[in-house]
């Protein structure tokens, strides 16, 4: 346990010297404000149609809750997690220092997981600092927190999956660049089964229980459900598993 | 503290290490020579636990890096071939953080970290960040890393190359301070770095043993019998030379300088000088010619290089 702490720590402090950690903050935050200015627009064009015409039905404010953090950080986190992660293990091995971290007394279990809980906390900063656009809806509007403490759960799991990925993909190269596209295209292939899979018919409807955007679809919806629970900790349990194992 | 035993590495097509064998003493400093290329950095690498072996066992401190790689990484200190460095860490924070993922104990931690910085001398420049310094200082940082959970054995990976003279000279007597109570390992492909450190040498090249044995030893193996001699008023005619006991050829080397031959074992510097002082030559100096380390190992390995070719 003092190996994860001191790696955590290590991690959690080399991002914020760093620009990195500042830089994805930033984008992400850009991205979440474009996209909830954007649906708030939508929202208010709908609700003046909704004043006009009464067969136009207008949805409770929720939605925008539910948007901000179902689709929209969905495409959020494809673009920031790979530059979280491109560094993890690729510059390790950059800078020889994997050699320092690979002779310690440790298993490379315990360096995966202190170097991935980094990455984490990381994800939980960011998503933080974006909860005073939901707030908004919230303090003027009428919607349930629970669907925003369900939507904020989901984008914390999806996100830490995706982290997962990434660090895989950083585990492969040490070039970060080439750890960040590599990542860009681990998410981008998973995001793409998860599409297929539900367009399937007829099984499709079974195999989307095992995408991730599916799972992250419920959460945002307000649906805690401990499939989902399950469902994103067996993933990234198996990701960290299979980063171990390429390390060693 | 190191045994090795007939150990084999492959890389693909590449035989990088191909049946080495030898012991490191427990409080020896061993130096492990060899040209680029010889296997030093893999035979060391294996010694950590960073790549296994491809045959053959490695028992470190009774622990065989197979079986048991926690309690020989427990065991040892590593100082790779390039330093292994968090730029964006301070001298400080990096020493701790190598202090915590070595286990040494949090309320052990800060006296860890102070001693490593006394004796590595980097009191100076603790609170400054790791890529800032130069180059010197920096190769202390690797070696503050290696002692900071104070491990039994030492293996470092040449520790001076690519360091100025006086930083060369500083971390040489750094690794000696260290050597004085533990167990080293120093591979080095330059003569002079293992001569001033160490006690032993095994020589490899090419992935095999070609040499071992204490540095004088190895010396004495090389001795050509030579003694050297400068005179103040040296004789107008070499040959007069000749006629002195137990000598054999004369060389002339100028300003009063010879090379003498002295063949027999038997130790004629005494009789010699007598004979010199008589004959009224004015005898300044009589030495026997030291055969350099670097001699004996470019002998070494050229002379394996030969018989391996003729056996091919």
């Amino acid at each position: 346990m003092n190996f994860i702490w001191a790696l955590f720590r290590r991690e959690v402090k080399s991002y914020f010297v760093s620009p990195l950690a500042y830089t994805a903050i930033a984008v992400f935050l850009a991205i979440q404000g474009v996209l909830f200015v954007a649906a708030l627009g939508q929202y208010q064009s709908l609700r003046i149609q909704a004043a006009q015409n009464p067969l136009v039905q207008l949805p409770g404010a929720e939605v925008l809750i539910r948007d901000f953090f179902g689709a929209d950080v969905l495409w959020a986190l494809i673009m920031i997690v790979p530059l979280l992660t491109m560094r993890l293990l690729a510059d390790e091995r950059r800078q020889y220092t994997a050699e320092l971290l690979l002779t310690a007394p440790m298993s490379t279990r315990q360096l995966i997981v202190g170097k991935y809980l980094g990455s984490v906390l990381v994800l939980l900063v960011m998503l933080t600092m974006a909860l005073w656009m939901p707030m908004l809806i919230l303090a003027w509007g009428d919607a349930d927190p629970g669907v925003l403490l369900a939507g904020l759960l989901g984008a914390f799991l999806y996100g830490s999956f995706l982290l997962a990925l990434g660090l895989l993909a950083s585990s492969l190269t040490e070039n970060p660049f080439i750890a960040a596209i590599l990542a860009l295209m681990f998410i981008a292939g998973v995001t793409w089964i998860g599409v297929q899979a539900a367009n399937l018919p007829v099984i499709g409807r079974n195999l989307d229980q095992f995408t991730p955007a599916s799972n992250l679809a419920d959460l945002a919806q307000g649906v805690v459900d401990s499939h989902a629970l399950v469902y994103f900790a067996s993933v990234v349990i198996f990701v960290l598993e299979l980063t171990a194992r390429v390390v060693d | 503290m190191i045994e090795i035993e007939d150990l084999y590495k492959v890389y693909g097509q590449v035989q990088a290490v191909r049946g080495i064998s030898f012991t490191v003493y427990r409080g020896e400093i061993l130096g492990f020579l060899g040209p680029n290329g010889a296997g030093k950095s893999t035979t060391m690498k294996v010694m950590t636990g960073l790549t296994p072996p491809t045959a053959g066992r490695v028992r470190i401190a009774g622990h065989d890096v197979l079986e048991d790689p926690l309690a020989v990484r427990r065991e040892i200190g590593y100082l790779p071939e390039h330093p292994p460095l968090y730029p964006e860490m301070t001298v400080s924070d990096y020493l701790d953080f190598a202090a915590a993922i070595r286990a040494v104990p949090r309320r052990r931690r800060r006296r860890a970290v102070e001693s490593a910085i006394e004796r590595c001398g980097l009191e100076e420049v603790r609170r400054r960040l790791v890529g800032n310094l130069s180059k010197g200082f920096r190769q202390r940082v690797g070696l503050a890393q290696a002692v900071i959970h104070d491990p039994r054995l030492l293996i470092f990976d040449e520790p001076t190359v690519g360091l100025d003279p006086t930083q060369v000279i500083e971390i040489r007597s750094i690794v000696r301070d260290i050597g004085r109570e533990r167990t080293v390992i120093l591979s080095s492909h330059v003569l002079p770095e293992v001569q001033a450190t160490c006690h032993r040498v095994v020589i490899i090249d090419r992935g095999r043993v070609v040499a071992a044995g204490p540095i004088d030893e190895l010396l004495e193996a090389g001795k050509g019998g030579r003694l050297v001699v400068r005179l103040r008023r040296p004789p107008a005619q070499i040959d007069d030379l000749r006629s002195l006991p137990g000598v054999g050829a004369v060389e002339g080397r100028g300003e009063g300088r010879y090379s003498f031959v002295v063949p027999g074992d038997d130790d004629v510097r005494e009789r010699l000088v007598a004979e010199l002082v008589a004959r009224g030559y004015g005898p300044l100096e009589v030495r026997p010619e030291a055969n350099s380390l670097e001699e004996v190992f470019k002998e070494v390995v050229t002379t394996e290089r030969a018989q391996a070719e003729a056996v091919a």
